[in-house]
């Protein structure tokens, strides 16, 4: 079991993530837990920047939202990092997110229901336990 | 204004919320920061690479400082929010 703590007070439950790249380690960076999203996102400047580019990624792909259609791409990452877990190969969403959010990415199901994960909203901690 | 007006002295360590009170609503590259696990954010300090008004200015910082440093992170200083306004209040 892996305790991860957030702060209780802030909007959104925001947690620090790693990925790797071609050219090694990443920094860490905040991703919101969103249980609302199938995906794990990451915005493309992040993924560009650590060596990563959408030449290589899977596949295009197109998210709707209420000001229009946004182009993506689907890219499998070499390690990727959160909640105290890591995958390897791991499949994210490069997408572009506000920058007004604040944040570098969404946490989504992709890698959350790998786990069982208590939520404890008042005391700002995650408890977290492979499933599988 | 040239990057170098946005470096901070290299051998200041700052905890986080000095940081948060030195470069508000900023994004911040640290370094070196001495976190305390591998999975919370939590660290007693940190060194400021750099803090840019805009992310896309940040994270283009961030290929050199993982390249010279280790512990490297990009977070941005002011209150998040969002992201899913259909789902928020005011």
């Amino acid at each position: 079991m892996k305790v991860t703590c957030f702060d209780p007070g802030s909007d959104l439950v925001i947690v620090p993530s790693r990925i790797w790249g071609p050219r090694g380690e990443g920094p860490r960076l905040n991703v919101v837990l969103d249980t609302g999203s199938s995906e794990t996102v990451v915005i493309p400047e992040i993924l560009d920047e650590i060596g990563y580019s959408a030449r290589a990624g899977d596949q295009i792909t197109v998210m709707r939202s209420a000001v229009g259609r946004e182009q993506g791409y689907l890219i499998h990452v070499e390690r990727f990092a959160c909640l105290g877990f890591q995958f390897s190969n791991f499949q994210v969403h490069a997408h572009d997110l506000p920058e007004e959010w604040g944040i570098h990415g969404l946490l989504g199901l992709s890698f959350l229901r790998h786990f069982n994960c208590e939520l404890r909203l008042r005391d700002g901690r995650l408890l977290v336990e492979r499933a599988d | 204004m040239n990057k170098a007006s946005f470096l901070v002295p290299a051998d200041e360590r700052l905890t986080w919320r000095e940081i948060c009170v030195q470069f508000p609503d900023e994004w911040v590259v640290l370094v070196d920061a001495d976190w305390v696990d591998d999975h919370n954010f939590e660290f007693g300090s940190a060194t400021v690479f750099t803090h840019r008004k805009h992310r896309r200015e940040a994270t283009a910082d961030l290929g050199a400082a993982c390249g010279e440093f280790q512990n490297v992170g990009c977070f941005f200083t002011g209150r998040i929010r969002g992201p899913m306004p259909r789902f928020g209040g005011s």
